[in-house]
């Protein structure tokens, strides 16, 4: 695995991930069950993160083909986008619990930071492989 | 289920094929344009 595809695995995924573990680990410790175990904020603002680190290493790459950086740029918009109209759902749940179910917004949250994680992968993958082409 | 968590429902759906398909694209691009010139670098 390649130097930035590490640094991307830790400085961005596990750093990102934080809330969730951590209301994990909480909940876990908690006896009294009063923290959930999940929550759909913490799954958007990981998805966020995922994407604008996305979008914050396309910019800095000139030597990337523009077609690619179009499609994963655009993407990313569209997914931040997504995320932010979940995080205004899980705020408007909140004042009007019928409007729509909170599980299912994070069941949704859950699914797109898969896709997500996958697509910044794809992003890691190629930025590694051209830094290691330069340094050869 | 509501419109709204029907409307949800099938952006979240189109949302997560499309990045599956855009992520292969993305991986075979990636192999076909950079991995051979890579490799031959290496191998000099």
């Amino acid at each position: 695995m390649g130097d930035k595809k590490i640094k991307w695995l830790i400085y961005t995924v596990i750093v990102g991930m934080l809330p969730i573990l951590l209301r994990l680990l909480v909940w876990l410790v908690d006896k009294t069950k009063t923290v959930e175990p999940f929550s759909a904020a913490d799954f958007v603002m990981f998805g966020l993160v995922l994407h604008i680190s996305n979008i914050n290493e396309i910019e800095h790459l000139q030597k990337l083909d523009k077609t690619w950086k179009t499609v994963q740029n655009g993407s990313s918009v569209v997914f931040i986008t997504i995320y932010s109209v979940f995080f205004a759902l899980t705020l408007l749940s909140g004042i009007n619990p019928p409007l729509i179910d909170q599980t299912r917004i994070i069941y949704y949250a859950a699914a797109l930071n898969v896709a997500s994680l996958i697509l910044s992968y794809t992003v890691y993958d190629r930025i590694s492989l051209l830094s290691r082409s330069k340094r050869k | 289920m509501n419109p709204i968590e029907f409307v949800i429902l099938t952006i979240t759906t189109i949302l997560f094929v499309s990045s599956l398909i855009i992520a292969a694209w993305s991986l075979i691009d990636t192999r076909k344009r950079y991995y051979y010139e890579y490799k031959q670098r290496k191998g000099r």
